[in-house]
């Protein structure tokens, strides 16, 4: 009891659906050309203007909410269309799909987060029961987090336990940290992590403009978010989600999967500031940077590129800009940063996941990709944004960061692989 | 594919537990307001929903063990399964309604998540350490408890707060609940927050907890914990409370006992469940391992036997501490 296992933990598959692309490939290409899948949406038209943009997957459009729709049966919400899609991708990347991987999925864990649900199906249960016009009893389980995971894990067939971190917008780090905890108590010697959101909903688009978190600006949508850039001024809602495939080595080398990456540590901690507000200081990012360093045992002078979370926040890109400040030991002004949210828009959990895939596809193509939108760099955030081109450049490690509502900041470090 | 036993021990130092009130009828039964007025002051009572009340009213009444420990060695681990819709389901009523976004009130988007009581509580009691919210169906406190304790027994923290919370008293929650069958006016919803905490093994407490991986063969997760209930005479057991005409629930409780009463034979006594005969949801599990280190503490080996009735289990041996360490 209370044992660890010492051996490195590797992602051997990946599967991604955004609004950059569907698909790990057609992602990977999209977030590398640098330009804003963001585009006009809004089920308020005659509001104002905050939260007018979205970043929606091009990707089973009759899925998406409609003010008509009756209520999806139980697993049809977006969420889980987009979840098993990702899921389905990844296992297949790693070699772990059909008959032939179905021993190896017999233990396999799924962690996963969603901050918010299958909202849209949740928000039309509510209308349809306000109407009196409610039929199916069957919907009524959409109503359960944990629902979410024990339904796809039966879904893709893994045997192995399952459970849903709902801790926001840090949600998609928070589920990988679960997933290499698990794996290294020896719980499972593989799992399937990743985040995924179906957000872009009535409610939701107004809870987040009711406290101008999302952006409000005049301009075209695709330009709407541009983190850590002067004019930034709030999110733009995105959707989708990613499933990463972790491992213990041995059990990949095993079965002769061949690893994208490592995954060398985790760090979270809370800062007990504000459910919505950041401390400019960035001191409890800086500590979640810390703790991931720690845990990866690997110095700031290890780390060559900072996928940061860059919400376009005014709040957000400061804080994290002080962090690495903080953290990196001078290096700041050359390491190379991004943010993927100008791109994609923000995906609460699953924008975390998404950008993990993008982290671990950096070290494997030894790429990083660029931020869209940057025209003149806040002075107060003064980093070295790699953008409007991506960076061919050698990263042996990249530090990923995440903050959420109610204070959660996480960190995870992803290593490139060498045998 | 054998798994490898996996297990956590850890201390349980204390505990605190808030239950609905037993009066009432109907299908849902909850914590009188007035005690949460004696606990949560007004202004901020306006901007959180039930289940954050509850598991601030919960988590102030383990004050004492986390005083003077360095608040970024204190986290705060939390099983919730069904978020804050008596908050929110009256504000998208409205919402649907005008179709006006500023009708609205600004909190939704910090009340509702399940993470929204971590949140709180951090901020409460100024709590800087590792801390996370766990979805697992009726499971997710087990899940919270075991993912906490290895928190601990890791050295990440001193000091875990553990546990789950539930305020199930929406009009949406309440349909859902009833058209699962797992509540009806004999064994309704209760609001309910059930709240460890734990410290490292070499501590002193009330008593051991060994909590095993979940899994999805409970014969795997008793297997984790077994050794720890050494040759106790006695294995008392504590399982989910659940309604007699809950027909699927009611037969997994039935596989349950029938496990572990082929693996302690009549070493087994039943315990009952501390919940009163409702449905707590996330709470179960920690109030289950609330009731167990009251007995350990009086010297019985007490089995804690979760499930989430969707196919994943948890167990747990609640132990006396060893001659001379209470």
């Amino acid at each position: 009891m209370n044992h660890r296992i010492d051996e490195r933990i590797v992602v051997t598959g990946l599967g991604v659906v955004c609004p950059a692309g569907v698909g790990l490939e057609a992602f990977w290409l999209s977030i590398l050309r640098g330009t804003s899948s963001i585009r006009e949406k809004t089920f308020f038209p005659n509001a104002g203007s905050r939260g007018r943009a979205a970043g929606i997957a091009q990707f089973e459009p009759a899925t998406q909410f409609s003010w008509s729709d009756i209520p999806k049966a139980e697993g049809q919400d977006r969420l889980f269309r987009i979840a098993q899609t990702a899921i389905d991708e990844a296992l297949a990347h790693a070699g772990l799909a059909g008959a032939a991987g179905a021993g190896d999925r017999a233990d396999m864990g799924l962690y996963i987060s969603s901050a918010i649900g299958p909202m849209a199906t949740m928000e039309a249960i509510v209308r349809e029961r306000l109407r009196g016009d409610l039929r199916d009893p069957g919907i009524w389980r959409t109503f359960s987090f944990g629902r979410i995971a024990s339904l796809l894990a039966s879904r893709c067939d893994l045997g192995g336990p399952y459970a849903v971190l709902p801790t926001g917008c840090a949600g998609g780090c928070d589920a990988l940290g679960y997933g290499l905890s698990a794996i290294r108590s020896g719980a499972v010697d593989r799992a399937v992590v990743g985040a995924f959101e179906a957000p872009v909903t009535p409610l939701v688009e107004a809870a987040f403009a009711r406290i101008n978190a999302t952006s409000s600006r005049d301009c075209p949508p695709k330009g709407a978010s541009c983190p850590f850039d002067t004019k930034r001024d709030g999110f733009v809602l995105g959707e989708g989600g990613a499933a990463l495939i972790l491992e213990r080595e041995s059990a990949a080398m095993a079965r002769g999967a061949r690893p994208l990456g490592v995954i060398a540590g985790f760090g979270s901690c809370c800062s007990a500031f504000h459910m919505t507000d950041i401390n400019g200081a960035g001191d409890a990012i800086a500590t979640s940077i810390e703790l991931a360093l720690g845990d990866a045992h690997l110095t700031a002078h290890e780390i060559d590129h900072v996928n940061l979370h860059g919400s376009s926040t005014p709040m957000n890109d400061v804080a994290e800009a002080n962090a690495l400040r903080t953290t990196m030991n001078g290096a700041t002004k050359t390491m190379p940063v991004t943010s993927l949210k100008s791109q994609n828009g923000h995906a609460l959990a699953a924008a975390n996941a998404i950008e993990l895939a993008a982290a671990v596809m950096t070290v494997h193509e030894q790429v990083i990709p660029p931020t869209a939108n940057l025209t003149e760099q806040d002075p107060r955030v003064g980093l070295a944004v790699v953008s409007p081109w991506p960076r061919p450049a050698p990263v042996r490690n990249v530090l990923k960061t995440s903050s959420g509502f109610g204070g959660i900041h996480s960190a995870i470090v992803v290593g490139r692989y060498d045998a | 594919m054998t798994l490898e036993r996996s297990s956590c021990a850890v201390t349980i130092a204390g505990s605190a537990s808030v239950l609905a009130d037993a009066a009432g009828d109907g299908i849902v039964r909850t914590v009188d307001g007035a005690r949460i007025e004696g606990a949560v002051r007004p202004r901020l009572r306006k901007k959180i929903d039930r289940f954050t009340q509850i598991a601030l009213m919960a988590t102030d009444r383990l004050k004492p063990h986390f005083d003077g420990v360095a608040r970024d060695r204190v986290g705060i681990f939390l099983g919730n399964d069904l978020a804050g819709w008596n908050y929110v389901h009256a504000q998208l009523e409205r919402l649907i309604e005008s179709r006006d976004p500023l009708s609205i009130d600004p909190y939704v988007a910090t009340a509702w998540f399940p993470a929204a009581a971590q949140g709180e509580i951090t901020i409460a009691h100024g709590l800087l350490g590792h801390s996370k919210t766990f979805s697992a169906g009726y499971l997710s406190g087990g899940v919270a408890l075991e993912y906490a304790a290895r928190r601990v027994a890791d050295g990440s923290l001193a000091v875990a707060l553990a546990g789950g919370v539930e305020a199930p008293n929406a009009p949406a929650i309440l349909d859902a609940l009833t058209a699962e069958g797992r509540i009806d006016a004999g064994h309704p919803a209760g609001e309910a927050a059930g709240m460890l905490t734990l410290r490292s093994r070499d501590q002193l407490g009330i008593a051991r907890m060994t909590i095993s991986s979940p899994r999805r063969r409970l014969e795997i997760a008793v297997d984790d914990v077994v050794d720890a209930l050494g040759n106790a005479e006695t294995v008392y057991c504590l399982m989910p409370s659940v309604a007699p005409e809950n027909h699927r629930w009611s037969r997994a409780v039935s596989d349950i006992e029938s496990v572990l009463t082929a693996r302690f034979g009549s070493r087994l006594t039943r315990a009952a469940a501390p919940q009163r005969d409702m449905d707590v949801g996330s709470a179960s599990f920690p109030l289950a391992a609330i009731a167990a280190s009251e007995m350990a503490a009086k010297g019985q080996a007490v089995l804690v036997a979760g499930a989430d009735f969707d196919g994943l289990f948890l167990a747990s041996a609640v132990t006396p501490m060893h001659a001379g360490e209470c």
